[in-house]
């Protein structure tokens, strides 16, 4: 009986010695660590609004003065030669996207365990985290599918949704209405769980309470819903 | 040569009109170069004159003995200024308290000094690289005794800048690495009754290292950095590292405390059972920390350097000035055995052992490695049916089976992440976590099953003594690479699902072949054939070269090959035994890149052999005449493949530097007769020429892969006793002296274009030196 208590003690008091964390490596639980995931996630947000103004006539494009870096990453582009592009024309993201909804998703399934956080500055990235997956779909659809207002949306596939974290999971394509409705839904409840009006300096890039709003004015402009997008915007 | 031109202002002179439109004076320099024949394998290798010296004393009585041992090596390399040397003490004392327990306590010392050159960038200062690409006409030194400068070492970019001679580098530049390790081992043994003892031992071991490594103002390594590290300034582009030396200094300091504890039990019953009992503990400990630091302007004779000032915060992050790390390790293990034997004959054992590490991120179940294994021997010798075969001294037959568990360590079941500090708006920096990866809450063990079957026999005597094993391992549920959907987030995480099989025979043969009064001859060989298969393994969705699935662990593809076609390229052979150019085989476009799926580009692609030998082991001969003995020690390796680098590059070949003789053998429109293709330029065959050049296609090709076997005589060793009676008039117990060869030479499989069959893989590898030892001991 000794012997198996004897046994036991020991048993844990080695759990204990090896119970090393190791220098720069992490599992996020605290407050800060998941904090520092969400600024990663900010970090990885890929700049594909910008890539299309080369379609439009914003910019142009003049072999003789254009470097060859540029006119190799941006020819096919600028003159929307998507059938046969070249093979050194930058690409637009698609798992990048994803990436960063895996890490919001991650915080809203886990939010409520964070420790070493008050309560406001934990529903402040649940909020975060609810803004980032919007507007990463939000992204996603302008991007890669029909416009709402140019198409029946309940019935034009779109894009897969990802509202969880588990890549098991086996997704299929969603349609143009249930991707709005979604980023709507998220918007909403981020709206509820917002609490910080003004970062500081060098912060400011993190949502606040206002861009609930401004995100759901441009929602429903691209929706084609003006009265809503006016109400959102004033 | 185009240099000599271009001094001379000739150049278009040149190009319009040959060798006569050039000035007799640049003619004169040109036909001065063919003079030159510098031998830079001379110059940069020498052959060494090493020394080791050993002492030990020992001596004691009942209650205690002593150990004293001190030693002295010191190794100089076959390139100048490689030096090695080491000096180690040892100091073992034994107690016997009393009749049960035992105490000793040992120490062992040790402090080696390390001296190179420096490596930076392009690994020219590694001589092997530079006696291959130098320029015979070109000489290190010039008639006043000054530096020459080797301007055509260089390709493009950055280097094309930097001065380089290799001795001048050696001069100024050096790399010393000392470490001191001190070591002390505390042990003790109980003996309860003869049946039962208990020992323990406690081990601290210290480890100290620095490494110091430096850049002389005046050298290549320090240019180089100057050129890497260029800002503009408002007033001009120069390097923001203060003028003078660099100085780069690493301090490692290891701690690791392990304690072991051992009980022991065996008896027998009426003679007739047998019973073998152990079980133990082990715990280690280990601490390692490292600190390095970094000084520009740095001045060697004075110490002194000057600050830097970075012009930007991420150029401050990139060129740290000083960093630490430190790791902690822990490890907690637990093992038992047993073996039962009856009769003497039959033999049933089991053991279990559960190894324990601080494996961050697992579920605490998976913390412990465990291993099982049964055991059966049957030892045929003893049998009461065998007593008349004489012959026969010892028959057993032995088998087991074993189940062992590993955990990976850098899959985690849970999201692991590293810190690291970014910048989103410029001038605030924050710190961020980076995930590694898609988590894997399904992660469980990698399973090793193993079978092993054996016998031994000694026939006449212990003349010949035969050593038989033949095993079978089975490895289920290994971690390999499943691709995931992008909407996940990730591109492919890690399960397991992979599993592979290893198997083979393994044979000791032992021979006595001659047994006379004054002469004997003993030969020993060893005889192991391995092979292995990976059933399951997948490649990512993108990966143009196969996976291994089917195939041995060292797979090596490459692309059939049928000769040249009617231009001096190289054609590429089907599987229907149609010949195509590499435009039409891969269906390359313009630009060199294929047009076929990633999946038929794999299947391009024909397996050839693997890097790991079929057989191998050793072949040793011992020969004694009275006090003479001559001992030749041989060790093979067959059916290996092993993939070379090209002699010469066709479509990225540098005029500027030397290279293979195989470059002579190139198809030409007069010399069509050879497999060798013809230097390519960007004008003909674009796509191709790309495919060349930029995608490395040519080390693909199935002449560049070859068959690597070879027996190598490792030691030749001839040792003399010296008689006893001249040795007591000395007052010596005994002293012997011995004269060895270390590989001496080798019969390989064509290895033409390198210095040794092992090296193959890599050209600019140092070969295994010959080398002949003498040695001298004595006992007093």
């Amino acid at each position: 009986m000794t012997f198996a208590l004897a046994a036991l003690m020991s048993f844990t008091a080695c759990n204990d010695f090896l119970d090393i964390q190791p220098v720069g490596k992490v599992i996020p639980q605290t407050g800060t660590e998941y904090r520092s995931l969400l600024t990663y996630a900010y970090s990885i947000v890929p700049t594909d609004r910008g890539l299309t103004t080369f379609r439009s006539d914003e910019l142009i494009l003049d072999k003789a003065t254009a470097t060859s870096t540029d006119l190799d990453s941006y020819l096919d582009i600028w003159r929307w030669q998507d059938d046969n592009p070249d093979e050194s024309t930058t690409s637009f993201n698609w798992r990048s996207f994803y990436e960063v909804s895996y890490v919001a998703n991650t915080i809203l399934e886990t939010y409520t365990t964070m420790t070493d956080a008050t309560e406001a500055e934990r529903s402040q990235m649940a909020g975060e985290a609810y803004m980032l997956r919007a507007y990463m779909h939000f992204v996603l659809v302008n991007l890669n599918a029909e416009p709402y207002t140019h198409c029946d949306p309940d019935t034009t596939k779109a894009l897969p949704l990802k509202l969880n974290s588990d890549v098991n999971a086996v997704l299929s394509r969603n349609t143009v209405a249930e991707v709005y409705a979604s980023i709507l839904s998220d918007i909403d409840q981020a709206e509820k769980l917002l609490n910080v009006d003004k970062w500081d300096a060098g912060e400011n890039y993190r949502f606040n309470t206002i861009s609930a709003e401004a995100l759901r004015a441009r929602v429903y402009l691209y929706m084609g819903d003006w009265a809503k997008a006016y109400a959102s915007a004033v | 040569m185009a240099q000599i031109i271009s001094g001379y202002g000739r150049t278009d002179a040149y190009k319009a009109g040959g060798w006569n439109a050039l000035s007799s004076d640049a003619q004169n320099d040109i036909n001065h170069l063919r003079t030159i024949n510098t031998d830079w394998n001379d110059i940069l290798f020498r052959n060494v004159f090493n020394q080791e010296y050993n002492v030990s004393l020992s001596g004691g009585n009942d209650k205690a003995t002593y150990y004293t041992a001190v030693g002295y090596y010191v190794e100089q390399g076959n390139v100048e200024s490689v030096k090695n040397d080491r000096l180690n003490m040892t100091l073992k004392t034994d107690y016997r308290i009393n009749s049960k327990l035992k105490v000793g306590a040992s120490l062992f010392t040790n402090r080696r000094k390390q001296q190179s050159y420096l490596t930076y960038g392009n690994g020219f200062t590694n001589p092997v690289y530079y006696s291959r690409l130098a320029n015979p006409y070109l000489t290190p030194f010039d008639a006043e005794g000054n530096y020459v400068y080797d301007t055509n070492i260089q390709h493009s970019g950055n280097d094309n800048q930097a001065d380089f001679n290799i001795f001048e580098e050696r001069r100024n530049t050096s790399n010393i690495n000392t470490t001191t390790s001190i070591m002390s081992i505390f042990d003790a043994e109980f003996k309860w009754n003869e049946h039962f003892k208990v020992t323990s031992q406690f081990g601290l071991q210290w480890d100290e290292g620095n490494l110091e490594q430096y850049a002389g103002n005046d050298s290549y390594a320090m240019r180089i950095q100057k050129a890497e590290t260029q800002y503009s300034y408002s007033d001009g582009k120069r390097s923001f590292l203060p003028d003078g030396g660099s100085n780069k200094i690493t301090d490692t300091h290891s701690t690791q405390w392990t304690w072991k504890a051992m009980a022991e039990y065996d008896n027998s019953f009426k003679n007739i059972h047998e019973l073998e009992l152990m079980a133990g503990t082990e715990i280690r400990h280990n601490e390692d920390k490292s600190l390095y630091s970094a000084v520009y302007g740095y001045d060697r004779k004075s110490l002194t350097s000057t600050p830097v000032i970075f012009p930007s915060d991420d150029l401050g992050r990139t060129y740290p000035l000083h960093t630490e790390s430190y790791t902690e390790n822990a490890y907690v293990s637990w093992f038992a055995t047993g073996s039962y034997t009856l009769h003497h004959r039959y033999t049933l054992g089991g053991s279990i052992r559960f190894d324990g590490s601080d494996i961050f991120g697992v579920a605490k179940k998976y913390r412990y490695l465990p291993l099982y294994s049964v055991s059966g021997l049957w030892r045929v010798s003893d049998e009461p049916f065998m007593k008349n075969v004489t012959a026969i001294d010892n028959l057993g037959i032995r088998a087991s089976y074993g189940l062992q568990g590993n955990i990976d360590k850098n899959t985690y079941p849970f999201l692991v992440g590293t810190y690291k500090k970014i910048t989103i708006l410029p001038g605030y920096s924050e710190e961020a976590i980076y995930p590694s990866g898609a988590p894997n809450p399904d992660l469980r063990w990698e399973k090793t099953q193993s079978v092993n079957v054996g016998a031994d026999i000694s026939l006449w005597d212990n003349a010949i003594t035969l050593n038989v094993d033949y095993y079978y391992r089975k490895g289920t549920d290994l971690i390999g690479t499943r691709m995931l959907p992008l909407e996940t987030g990730y591109a492919s995480t890690t399960i397991n699902w992979a599993s592979m099989t290893n198997k083979g025979t393994e044979v000791a043969l032992t021979t006595r072949n001659v047994h006379t009064k004054n002469f004997t001859w003993f030969t020993n060989l060893n005889f192991g054939y391995n092979a292995n298969k990976v059933l399951r393994e997948t490649v990512e969705e993108n990966a143009t070269y196969p996976s291994r699935e089917g195939y041995p662990v060292g797979a090596l593809f490459a692309y059939k090959t049928a000769g040249l076609d009617a231009d001096g390229y190289p054609l590429f052979l089907t599987k229907d035994g149609e010949k195509l150019s590499a435009t039409d085989y891969l269906k390359l476009n313009s630009a060199g890149a294929s047009t076929l799926s990633a999946e038929e580009q794999r299947a391009q692609y024909v397996y050839i052999g693997s890097t790991d030998p079929k057989v191998s082991g050793g072949f040793t001969n011992t020969f004694k005449y009275k006090q003479l003995t001559l001992s030749v020690n041989c060790i093979y390796n067959f059916g290996m493949y092993v993939r070379t680098t090209p002699s010469y590059s066709p479509a990225n070949y540098d005029r500027g530097m030397n290279t293979n003789e195989d470059i002579l053998d190139r198809w030409t429109p007069e010399h069509t007769n050879t497999i060798m293709p013809k230097l390519m330029n960007s004008s003909e065959r674009p796509g191709e020429y790309i495919r060349y050049s930029e995608f490395g296609l040519l080390n693909y090709l199935d002449i560049w892969v070859k068959k690597q076997n070879y027996f190598r005589f490792e030691s030749i060793r001839l040792g003399y006793d010296l008689p006893e009676k001249w040795m007591k008039r000395l007052g010596v117990k005994s002293a012997s002296v011995s004269l060895e060869g270390r590989n001496l030479w080798v019969i390989a499989s064509n290895y033409h274009n390198f210095l040794d069959p092992e090296t193959m893989g890599n050209p600019y590898a140092t070969p295994i030196p010959k080398s002949f030892i003498f040695g001298l001991n004595v006992n007093f």
